[in-house]
């Protein structure tokens, strides 16, 4: 099918979305905000590099827009008017009631479904992305953890057996919608495509996850400098190289991780920095990217990115002096780690607390996910960084602490609880998980 | 290793996983509780390379000194597939091209093909990976 660009024909697959599909037409420039233009960063509709003119309507995020034949799509410009096509028209609204409402359909939010749906209660999860799995889906690799759980699977094989469980389990699932504030009276804001709806629960989960921190160097914002999750939902989700020679700043398990899969997307990778004196993530992730020759620098960081439309080329520089170097490439994904993303609980009035170990501004709770708001949880990366088998388990015990409190104290859901709680506790057992620990006791009420 | 197949867990870091221990059908892998680094009882392996496939983290390697040329077995994720009989390039740990070596058996566990290549008896601890030209 086609639509247009700026008045060009661009070709695109159904299923794609525009940002995907013109960035795979070799359109790098979404919106002008800046002198040369900006290209995607986070592509999971979390922040605001790919924001375009889609029929007319401006600020509409390139990386959630479905195609569709014919539809007319510009370069975004800054501080855009109000279109008049908003004058006096409403989308039909639904009232809806509901047991349990889910934020968030990631491991964290799909567990939390499953669960208390298993308790017999009614449950609506909300997911403002056309498909359900977080970023599960774009994780080609094997994870680590139990043989007898989900150990050994890779990340969009988890994502499908969540997905089969939660419909199995009788979970309202509705996509491409966003939950878009809290209103007086306990109603939760939804909005999709073609309907509003206005939600009121009986207890309610926030999985709304996390999203990729950006870096402050000259050239940060010239198109083909993007996140390293942006590069996999270009290659992973779409089938998009996303680059020919690309470097990556952080050797986390992200930044190892990425590296390897864009070897095996036929990327070269010229090099992974980080800054630190030792690399951040496991020794075996670290260990496959050596293999294929692919130089991990520590102690080294980006000074700048220079290109004309689109990156070039990059200075690097070891910490402790020495001497600048220039690296050629068309791909900078920054893998510096990730900010929780829990800002419908903050409008709710949630109380909030900075903790550095957790990632940024998290949720108080206690151990069940509780926030400051009775009957209000917290569940995955929204609570604080960690990786999807803490998350799923978080979202257990959260979605069974919001069954107990629909349902009053029931023996085989503490039962449950309690497992999950020990579940966890048998994960944060890693060198990383002393932070995380400190983290949850910072964030603890 | 000088009597046969056996595999080799090159996996230092107490990771929380097991799945090497809970897929080996020769009972040959031991993960103490979760987080344990694999031990291998050498007399129980029989140098299957299931494991080779299964670690998440492409940790396992199958090493047979009976033969001249030694064999290796390794885990590889990239296309095009090798097929049995191809020269393919043989890679050491940092990613240096220390040889040719003939690929002599490959089989696929969850999109993670295992290969098994003919490697310089000298070169059988250094090899952990091997690239098609």
């Amino acid at each position: 099918m086609c639509f247009t660009f700026n008045g060009r024909c661009v070709e695109a697959f159904l299923g794609e979305t525009v940002a995907a599909a013109l960035y795979a037409a070799g359109f790098y420039v979404f919106r002008n905000r800046v002198p040369g233009g900006e290209g995607v960063f986070c592509m999971i509709g979390k922040c605001s590099s790919c924001l375009v003119t889609v029929n007319g309507v401006p600020n509409i995020r390139a990386c959630r827009e479905p195609v569709r034949k014919g539809i007319v799509v510009e370069t975004g410009v800054d501080r855009p008017r109000v279109p008049p096509v908003f004058k006096g028209y409403l989308p039909p609204l639904e009232k809806v009631k509901t047991d349990v409402l889910v934020v968030g359909a990631g491991p964290a939010g799909l567990s939390a479904a499953i669960a208390a749906a298993r308790a017999g209660l009614n449950v609506l999860l909300v997911e403002e992305h056309a498909r359900a799995g977080g970023q599960l889906i774009k994780q080609t690799h094997k994870f680590f953890g139990s043989g007898k759980l989900f150990g050994g699977l890779r990340g969009f094989q988890i994502a499908e057996h969540l997905v089969k469980q939660a419909r199995e389990a009788g979970v309202r699932l509705l996509l491409d919608a966003s939950a878009y504030g809290w209103f007086r009276g306990g109603v939760v804001g939804v909005a999709s495509r073609e309907r509003r709806y206005e939600v009121k629960y009986k207890a309610m989960v926030v999985s709304t996850g996390a999203h990729e921190r950006f870096l402050v160097f000259p050239g940060n914002m010239l198109p083909g400098v993007m996140g390293a999750g942006a590069a996999q939902t270009l290659m992973n989700e779409y089938g998009i190289k996303p680059g020919e020679k690309a470097l990556i700043v952080g050797a986390g398990n992200v930044g190892l991780i990425v590296a390897y899969q864009l070897l095996q997307a036929g990327v070269r990778v010229a090099a992974v920095l980080e800054v630190m004196d030792e690399i951040g993530g496991w020794f075996v992730h670290a260990a496959k990217l050596r293999r294929y020759g692919v130089p991990i620098l520590t102690g080294h960081t980006i000074v700048s990115a220079h290109g004309e439309g689109k990156v070039e080329g990059v200075v690097i520089a070891p910490l402790k002096g020495g001497l600048k170097k220039t690296v050629s490439c068309d791909l900078v994904l920054l893998a510096v780690g990730l900010t929780p993303d829990a800002r419908l609980l903050a409008q709710m009035g949630a109380e909030m607390r900075w903790v550095p170990e957790l990632g940024g501004l998290v949720p108080a709770r206690n151990e069940y996910m509780e926030t400051s708001i009775p009957g209000v949880y917290v569940a995955g990366d929204a609570g604080g960084i960690e990786e999807a088998t803490t998350a799923i388990l978080t979202g257990r015990i959260a979605g069974l602490s919001a069954a107990i409190y629909v349902l009053g104290q029931e023996d085989k859901l503490l039962r449950e609880r309690e497992e999950a709680l020990r579940a966890l506790e048998s994960c944060r057992v890693t060198r990383f998980s002393e932070r995380v620990r400190r983290g949850h006791l910072r964030a603890a009420r | 290793m000088l009597r046969g197949p056996v595999a080799v867990a090159e996996c230092p870091e107490e990771i929380p996983c097991n799945v090497c221990a809970s897929k080996c059908p020769s009972n040959a892998v031991k993960v103490e509780g979760l987080r344990g680094k694999p031990k291998i009882d050498w007399e129980r392996c029989t140098g299957c390379g299931v494991c080779v496939g299964f670690c998440p983290g492409l940790a396992f390697f199958v090493v047979d000194l009976s033969k001249s040329p030694a064999l290796v077995t390794v885990p590889h994720e990239f296309l095009p597939r090798p097929e049995p009989g191809l020269k393919v390039s043989l890679l050491s740990r940092d990613g240096k091209r220390v040889g040719k070596g003939r690929v002599v058996k490959v089989f696929e566990v969850n999109k993670t093909l295992v290969v098994t290549v003919e490697v310089p008896r000298e070169l059988a601890m250094e090899v952990r990976a091997v690239w098609v030209d």
